[in-house]
């Protein structure tokens, strides 16, 4: 299959054959990951056809190194907004259910909240994450930023279905903990 | 803070968590068996060469069923496979796994329990089924019954059919001490720890028998204190560990041949409850266990996690197959003929809906004896499938 490189180069080339490359190396990957938060397939499609598109746009000038975590990026954005946009309750995506096991870690309804910014957020999980075992913290962003099913992950990194939901757990209740020593709620 | 705000503050990650993710390359793990011993074994792998005495040309003296056999130096790998079977072709135990008690889910591992474990009925059930080819759920009406000793807040009978099955509370929700399971689980009637494995670090040192057990549940039962230590690396840093390794088999818990193991340096680590549990006991109590173990225990031989048998399937009768194993003798002269009943559809299956047939190399697993007097009729037989030979070498099947 053609390096990464290669496929950059028709990117900035304009080539088309860029797109075809860039599918056939990472389209798989791409409409796995669209469809976990969307849960249906031909939005799913629309949703990376559209970050091709992007990813069209935006290169040349970006150079991005390397390029499956860029494209990934860019479908887990696109597929969110389409998530959000065509009522989320209803999907039932596994993005959903991964919601719903974070919604207990991180809502207290019992204060008032201050408004934290994403950014602000990101830097604490990132924090976090660097506490966490490479193999947790694997887990982890294969859950919540893959949105992958417990399933897929146990095939990912060699363990069972059973031992990823456990570790999952106790990840979550680590981050509750860290969240509220921080007063992330408060 | 909502989901959504996680949500895109997970999208702010710096790519090199994801990154990370997509380019993780997964550990290669020692098996189970290895780190724990032969209580849990590998369940698609026979190895046919060593289980006795390797003999100098190129022959072993190999155990089926209690049969000293004289196969050549060739061990075979079952192609056991996680076949999906359909509905009708599913054992009532196989179809209905799912049961929802006082709104909390139940599961079955599809082991039966004898009726003299179970006593006071818990409550009517609608135990579910899901046909994986129709995509469809099945339902019947059961009872639960609580099982003598546990807290049906953990573990239920349920009927099926003619017999009681073990349904387990399936969220992962670990007691904060060993007090906890003494109380949830009275383990000391439902789990005999008479049979144990010595290690020292991945060294075998030989299999006791003990007669009985007492005297480790004395000590046991006053470590109700000992903490429950959640660390997911513990048994990957634990190659110079020292311990014994019991065999777990309990028909109450629902459990066959999981680990129980005391490690000298004061810890209780055991899978019965599905996952590992790890408990700190201390290094005294660890050591009247190991030191009574080892002074009271009897030598054993090892016992595989099942029995198998491999052949050529020379026949498929009316009610039953045969299994002859001349391919695998030294010397061909000396090929025996096993005769497997399809009584059971565990076994009926694999031909019927298998595609397995005459001429194809078979592994049966077995969990009774082989009767030589009814013609070498192999007993208890439960799964069969096809296998492949192998010459020499060595290879370690994942």
């Amino acid at each position: 299959m053609i390096e990464d490189g290669k496929i950059i180069e028709l990117f900035f080339r304009r080539s088309e054959q860029a797109i075809r490359e860039l599918d056939e190396k990472y389209g798989k990957v791409c409409r796995k990951l669209s469809n976990n938060i969307v849960n249906d397939r031909q939005d799913a499609e629309e949703c990376v056809n559209d970050a091709y598109l992007g990813a069209w746009n935006a290169i040349p000038p970006a150079e991005p190194s390397p390029l499956l975590t860029y494209i990934c990026k860019i479908v887990r954005n696109i597929s969110l907004k389409i998530y959000w946009r065509k009522e989320a309750a209803k999907r039932s995506s596994t993005y959903t259910i991964a919601m719903e096991e974070i919604e207990a870690c991180i809502a207290d309804p019992n204060t008032v909240e201050t408004e934290i910014e994403a950014r602000e957020l990101a830097l604490i999980i990132e924090s976090f994450l660097d506490k966490l075992t490479a193999e947790n913290r694997v887990i982890f962003v294969r859950r919540y930023w893959f949105s992958d099913s417990c399933k897929d992950i146990a095939e990912f990194v060699g363990l069972t279905e059973k031992n990823i939901s456990v570790r999952l757990t106790r990840i979550r209740q680590k981050l509750k903990d860290y969240l509220a020593e921080r007063e992330v709620f408060v | 803070m909502t989901p959504k705000k996680f949500s895109e503050a997970m999208s702010e990650l710096d790519s090199k968590y994801v990154n990370e993710a997509i380019n993780y390359k997964k550990k290669v793990r020692k098996p189970v068996w290895v780190k724990w011993g032969a209580a849990v074994a590998c369940l698609s792998v026979i190895f046919i060469v060593g289980m006795f005495a390797l003999r100098p040309n190129d022959s072993s003296l190999v155990s089926i069923g209690g049969i000293v056999r004289d196969y050549k130096d060739v061990h075979v790998v079952g192609s056991e496979s996680a076949i999906v079977w359909p509905w009708e072709y599913k054992t009532i135990a196989e179809q209905y796994t799912t049961i929802n008690l006082n709104g909390k889910e139940y599961y079955s591992g599809g082991r039966s329990v004898d009726a003299s474990f179970v006593s006071e009925f818990v409550g009517t059930v609608d135990v579910m089924g899901y046909d994986d080819y129709t995509d469809q759920y099945h339902k019947i009406t059961s009872e639960a019954y609580r099982i003598d000793g546990i807290s049906e807040d953990h573990i239920v009978a349920v009927k099926l059919g003619e017999e009681f099955y073990t349904f387990k509370y399936n969220k992962y929700a670990p007691p904060a001490n060993w007090g906890e399971v003494l109380d949830n689980y009275t383990p000391e009637q439902t789990l005999p720890l008479t049979q144990f494995a010595e290690y020292d670090g991945y060294e075998e040192k030989g299999y006791f028998r003990l007669n009985n057990d007492m005297y480790i549940w004395d000590v046991l039962n006053a470590c109700r204190d000992a903490e429950f230590v959640e660390d997911d690396s513990w048994s990957e840093s634990n190659s110079n560990r020292d311990y014994l390794s019991f065999t777990a088999t309990s028909d109450a818990l629902g459990i066959y041949k999981a680990v129980f193991n005391v490690t000298k340096d004061g810890y209780i680590w055991t899978n019965i409850f599905d996952y590992a549990y790890i408990f700190r006991i201390g290094r005294e109590a660890a050591d009247q266990i190991i030191s009574y173990a080892v002074e009271n225990g009897t030598e054993s031989e090892a016992e595989p996690y099942n029995f198998s048998l491999a052949g050529t399937l020379t026949e498929i009768a009316d009610g039953y197959i045969l299994v002859d194993d001349t391919i695998l003798c030294s010397n061909e002269k000396d090929g025996m003929t096993f005769k497997v009943y399809l009584n059971d559809l565990r076994i009926s299956r694999c031909i019927d809906f298998g595609g397995i047939g005459v001429g194809d190399i078979v592994v049966v697993y077995f969990t009774g004896n082989i009767d030589i007097d009814a013609g070498n009729v192999v007993e208890g037989a439960f799964s069969l499938s096809k296998g492949t030979i192998y010459d020499g070498g060595v290879s370690v099947p994942e």
